[in-house]
């Protein structure tokens, strides 16, 4: 490479700007915010405000000043399905054509707005027909001339407004029909400036011919309706139902739900507002660039601009303002002019605002399908697969721009790591002004968690940007838009996987180990698990952890991670340019000579290297496994857990190992090269357990599970299949750590070593593409295989453990007591759990016992009657009474626990004793046993001295709240 | 300037005229906006040349300085005059409750005339005109060529004689019942 070669001129049109998913994304924001802002000042309008809801809530013992404690969460898990059916019986949901009414308003009225904008621009008194003007027709000519010059198929409608003063002119409607606005100053200058009467005018075409006119006033139409149908009666709203002050009990909790409601509009504001201006910003580059290209004379542009300002703080200030401002500096627009390198940039704004409209999109729709009563599995995906689409247009055509420019141009490739690290931020800024991880506190328990977002941010962009950067210096067709679009997709996957897994799953760990399934373990190898604590716990933690990475999209994500970039060493290693080069240059400088791609043979041997040792460790792990192998017929369990383990322990660690050693040997492109290696060297690893469990049972020292010896290669599988998707993902997870780690130690050891890639010469025989095409062919298709095979299982798996699974949820959130609260709060929690269904049970109960009652006394007549020793008891009396008590019992078995500890004791009683009760009356009238119903007669007695002193307790602590007069 | 010894008979010229002839005199390029202005009626003018300072639009050029112009200047001291003149001329309630008439009907208000002006108003209107043009960023020399050909201009419709009560451009005189 030569030192300072003439840098190339890289035609910004050679690939996609991504303007339009810009806009789309500030629009899809706009609409889901009002979605979901709407929908609160609908409830609240409708009086459906959830106060059963929140009442529910209560009811489960649910603390509203701390509300994702581990106490209150297991407290909410214990209560659940009480809950549920609470909210089935209070709510009235709202019709869900409700929710979708206020944003079809939004689009109506900004549909008309943007039509009504066009009219009141060129409305008469504001604007004359250019011809009103134009006696000789001359300014008409030089307009056509200059359509014609700038492509235009038609030439725009031209009109004047002869009162502004200002030399400019400005284009408005729609891009099939727009309308240029001139300028007096304009025209006044025309006779002395007839080149800048021209640039401006093709600056204006050239809006025109680059579609931004539409985009342009719709996003203004949709914004000022926004303003008006949706953040005014947010703002009213939120004025309106604030909580009341201090002195209410549920204070403390609603001043930082309130905060952050009112950030979040705040926030939208401004979001909008710095979006809409950096994109408009850089379409009036594209659009001088555009003017310069059909022969504007640059002069206009050197417009004398005061040089930057004095002081860190006044710069900084400027900087600030110029972010708010729709038109870039004129010393970046005259520069932009030579070099449209300020295109092809990476920026942290937009990167940052990315990020808070990713999360704000991917949460609110989510929310709104919730609220709209839409909540399905498949729903939630298509959220995570929307957001992602749209960050990836933006993030993705961005990163790709600025490789391709960098490796046009031969400057420094961008590691995207700081752009990740800003979409990162504004990920995790998103969720902080959001009542999603955390409601009536502040900061979620554990807010260093949310690093991993930023970090995920980090390592999206850095996968993207090596994928470009591989796929560039490999592509060999002509234009890169279809390479660029297949790596696009493949981000939009990865991104996919993460928004519905740290949704899912990863936001929850946020206020504590949300689950943990060592009681589970406990209850189901109760021997087992106190001979191996350290093992039963450390399962217990890191299992439900795994088992959140068996989502759909994360299998497909892992092999799009490695399979994507292994693709490229399918093409022909490039002797000369690439192609693609030359149409994407307009001043071609001296051709750079391709630099090639790092040897796939070199990444074949450290992977199967690693897979090697990684089955070496297996082997070691069954070597272990043998050691303390149970009798036949104990060898599942918690045995078998341990073993899992192992061996997932034994894989990953060898796959890291391998990638390690890949990345350190590589000199670009480390990331993609530990993961192609960590994932291969798994695979082998996988294969090579298989064999192992296939031919259990047949070396001596190696047996685990098996006690003879045979080939069961049937009986293996299932268990290879279990382990096998999350040894994939978590060999990718270990992979990146393990290039990120090699790149810093590299970076710290050899600052600039990175560049310092050497061209070799490219020599290839047919033969050797061919097997190099054969390689990558066969790794493609085991990456894709395994994915839809552990997809099948994964699907089928959901199938048959849902049920198991819901009955599990329960075992897995540690039950305890309703977290300590206030004597008010406790008081409330006592009203709701007596209004919403308690209340009702103990009717029912005095109802059944009235009717008991009344029998018995009708039976004792009629035996006085008949001057009978003994009452008859009629079945066909008492049977009913009996089962309505068992149903009373079982009803208020399934009814919340009191939040009230010393309430639940009682309850439990009173529902043990009914239930036992009923039962016993029952079966006395079947077998016409007296003394047993007897006995049911006393359960029933104490059931009733239960309850009743249930009662006098919860009198208690309504009167300790303040509920209730002393 | 043809017309300007019938106009000087009748003593009384239109505002844009007035304007046109100055404009033509000392800033031909800007007479395709005068044209455009002569659309509007004399309201809308004052009230759009009366607003200063560019706008940066969405999808503008982005040039947010303004250009020095001498038809706003010229048409805001003539129009300023003729509104002093008229002023004095009606009353004030029939002339609002004429203007409310004319917007809810939507008729054009009939242009605006000049009156005639002796020589001390003329040497107070020159002094106006340099005053304006300088506000709104012409340079001395062009804002004294404005104001001369403006007087000039305005010279050719004056009286022989000096009229008895005299209106200033910048306050109103005592009625002229005339």
């Amino acid at each position: 490479m030569v030192a300072e070669p003439a840098r190339s001129r890289v035609d910004e049109r050679a690939m996609g700007a991504g303007t339009t998913v810009r806009f789309v994304l500030l629009v899809v924001l706009l609409l889901v915010s009002s979605a979901t802002m709407t929908a609160n000042v609908t409830a609240w309008l409708s009086d459906t405000d959830s106060v059963e809801g929140f009442a529910c809530l209560l009811a489960t013992g649910m603390d509203p000043n701390d509300a994702y404690s581990a106490a209150g969460e297991a407290s909410f898990m214990a209560n659940v399905a009480a809950y549920e059916a609470c909210i089935a019986r209070h709510e009235r949901p709202l019709p869900w054509w409700i929710h979708l009414a206020w944003p079809a308003l939004l689009v109506v009225l900004a549909s008309v707005l943007f039509w009504c904008l066009h009219l009141w621009k060129a409305r008469r008194g504001r604007v004359v027909p250019l011809t009103a003007i134009d006696r000789d027709g001359e300014i008409l000519r030089t307009v056509e001339s200059l359509a014609a010059s700038a492509g235009l198929a038609r030439t725009p409608n031209v009109v004047v407004d002869p009162a502004a003063a200002s030399a400019g002119a400005v284009v408005f409607g729609r891009n099939r029909r727009p309308t240029v606005c001139l300028h007096g100053g304009l025209l006044a200058r025309r006779a002395t400036d007839p080149e800048a009467f021209r640039a401006v005018l093709l600056h204006e075409f050239a809006h025109i011919r680059n579609g931004d006119v539409t985009l342009a006033y719709a996003t203004v139409a949709v914004w000022r309706v926004f303003l008006a149908v949706v953040l005014l009666p947010y703002v009213v709203w939120w004025i309106i139902a604030f909580p009341g002050g201090p002195w209410s009990p549920e204070w403390s909790g609603a001043v930082p739900m309130a905060t952050r409601n009112l950030v979040l509009a705040v926030f939208l504001v401004a979001l909008i507002h710095l979006a809409r201006s950096d994109v408009l910003r850089s379409r009036e580059i594209y659009a001088d660039l555009a003017a310069a290209r059909w022969g504007a004379d640059p002069r206009p542009w050197a417009v004398a601009t005061p040089g930057p300002p004095e002081g860190r703080l006044r710069r900084l200030g400027a900087s600030f303002v110029e972010l708010w401002r729709t038109h870039p500096r004129w010393d970046l627009r005259r520069e932009a002019l030579d070099d449209p390198a300020v295109l092809f940039g990476l920026r942290s704004l937009p990167m940052f605002l990315t990020g808070v409209a990713a999360t704000l999109i991917n949460s609110q729709v989510r929310l709104y399908l919730s609220m709209s009563d839409l909540t399905r599995p498949w729903l939630g995906q298509v959220a995570a697969v929307a957001a992602a689409g749209l960050v990836t247009g933006l993030v993705g055509v961005a990163l790709w721009r600025a490789v391709a420019h960098a490796v046009l141009t031969g400057r420094r490739v961008p590691s995207g790591l700081r752009a990740g690290l800003w979409l990162g931020t504004g990920m995790m800024a998103g969720e902080l002004v959001l009542n999603d991880i955390v409601l009536t506190e502040w900061l979620p328990q554990r807010p260093a968690i949310l690093v991993l977002v930023v970090l995920a941010g980090a390592a999206f962009t850095w996968w993207v940007a090596q994928c470009a950067h591989l796929w560039l210096r490999a592509w060999p067709g002509r234009t890169i838009r279809p390479v660029m679009l297949a790596g696009l997709a493949s981000a939009c996957l990865v991104l996919s996987a993460w928004f519905t897994w740290w949704r899912e799953w990863g936001s929850q760990y946020l206020n504590g180990p949300a689950f943990d399934t060592h009681a589970l373990l406990e209850r189901d190898y109760p021997g087992e698990a106190a001979d191996h604590p350290a093992a039963a716990s450390v399962i217990g933690i890191v299992h439900p952890l795994l088992h959140s990475l068996d989502q759909p999209l994360v299998l497909p994500m892992v092999a799009a991670l490695w399979a994507v970039p292994l693709l490229a060493w399918t093409s022909r290693r490039a002797t000369a340019t690439l192609r693609w080069v030359p149409g994407a240059l307009r001043e071609p400088a001296a051709a750079e000579p391709p630099v090639e791609l790092p040897p796939l043979r070199g990444m074949l041997g450290v992977a199967t290297l690693g897979g090697v040792s990684g089955w070496v460790a297996v082997a070691g792990a069954a070597a272990y496994m043998h050691s303390w192998q149970p009798p036949r017929g104990q060898r599942g369990g918690l045995y078998l857990w341990i073993y899992e383990g192992w061996v997932l322990v034994a894989l990953v660690t060898a796959a890291t190992a391998a990638a390690v050693a890949a990345s350190a040997v590589a000199s670009r492109h480390r990331l993609l090269i530990a993961i192609i290696t960590a994932e291969l060297a798994a695979l082998i690893g996988l294969g090579g357990w298989f064999g192992l469990l296939s031919v259990d049972g047949c070396v001596p020292l190696l047996n685990t599970l098996a006690s003879s010896c045979q080939w069961r290669p049937a009986a293996a599988w299932p268990l290879v299949q279990l382990l096998a998707g999350q040894v994939l993902v978590v060999a990718a997870v270990t992979a990146v750590i393990a290039a990120a780690t090699v790149s810093a130690i590299r970076q710290v050891w050899t600052p600039g070593g990175h560049h310092a890639a050497k061209a070799r010469p490219a020599r290839e025989g047919r033969g050797g593409l061919v097997a190099r095409r054969l390689c990558v062919g066969v790794l493609c298709a085991a990456a894709v295989g395994v994915t839809v095979l552990e997809e099948a299982s994964l699907l089928d798996m959901k199938r048959s453990s849902k049920r198991e699974a819901a009955a599990n949820v329960q075992l897995m959130v540690p039950v305890g007591e309703p977290p300590a609260v206030s004597a008010e709060t406790r008081a409330m929690q006592v009203l709701a759990w007596k209004n919403l269904g308690a209340g009702d049970l103990v009717r029912r109960y005095a109802d059944a016992l009235e009717r008991l009652g009344t029998a018995q006394i009708q039976a004792a007549d009629a035996a006085d009657a008949a001057n009978s020793a003994r009452a008859e008891i009629d079945p066909a009396t008492f049977r009913p009474i009996c089962a309505d008590i068992g149903q009373v019992a079982r009803d208020a078995d399934r009814y919340f626990r009191v939040p009230d500890p010393q309430g639940q004791v009682l309850w439990r009683r009173f529902i043990e004793q009914a239930a036992k009760g009923s039962q016993e009356c029952q079966q006395s009238l079947d077998q016409g046993d007296s003394a047993l119903f007897t006995a049911s007669n006393d359960s029933i007695a104490k059931a009733s001295d239960a309850l009743t002193s249930l009662l006098d307790r919860t009198d208690v602590v309504l009167r300790d709240g303040g509920l209730r007069r002393p | 300037m043809t017309t300007t010894e019938e106009e000087g008979a009748a003593g009384r010229v239109k505002v844009r005229e007035v304007v046109r002839d100055v404009v033509a005199s000392v800033a031909p390029e800007e007479l395709p906006l005068v044209d455009g202005l002569v659309a509007f009626d004399d309201a809308t003018v004052v009230r759009r040349l009366g607003t200063r300072g560019g706008r940066r639009e969405p999808l503008g050029f982005g040039w947010g300085e303004v250009v020095a112009l001498a038809t706003p200047v010229v048409w805001l001291v003539v129009q300023q005059l003729a509104d002093r003149a008229a002023a004095s001329a009606v009353d004030g309630t029939a002339k609002g409750t004429r203007a409310v008439l004319r917007k809810v009907f939507r008729r054009r208000a009939k242009p605006a005339e000049v009156p005639a002006l002796t020589r001390e108003q003329l040497g107070e209107v020159r002094q106006r005109v340099v005053e304006v043009a300088v506000q709104r960023g012409l340079d001395d020399e062009r804002a004294t060529a404005i104001a001369d050909a403006l007087v000039t201009r305005l010279a050719l419709t004056a009286p022989v004689t000096p009229v008895p009560e005299p209106v200033s451009p910048d306050r109103p005189g005592p009625g002229d019942r005339a």
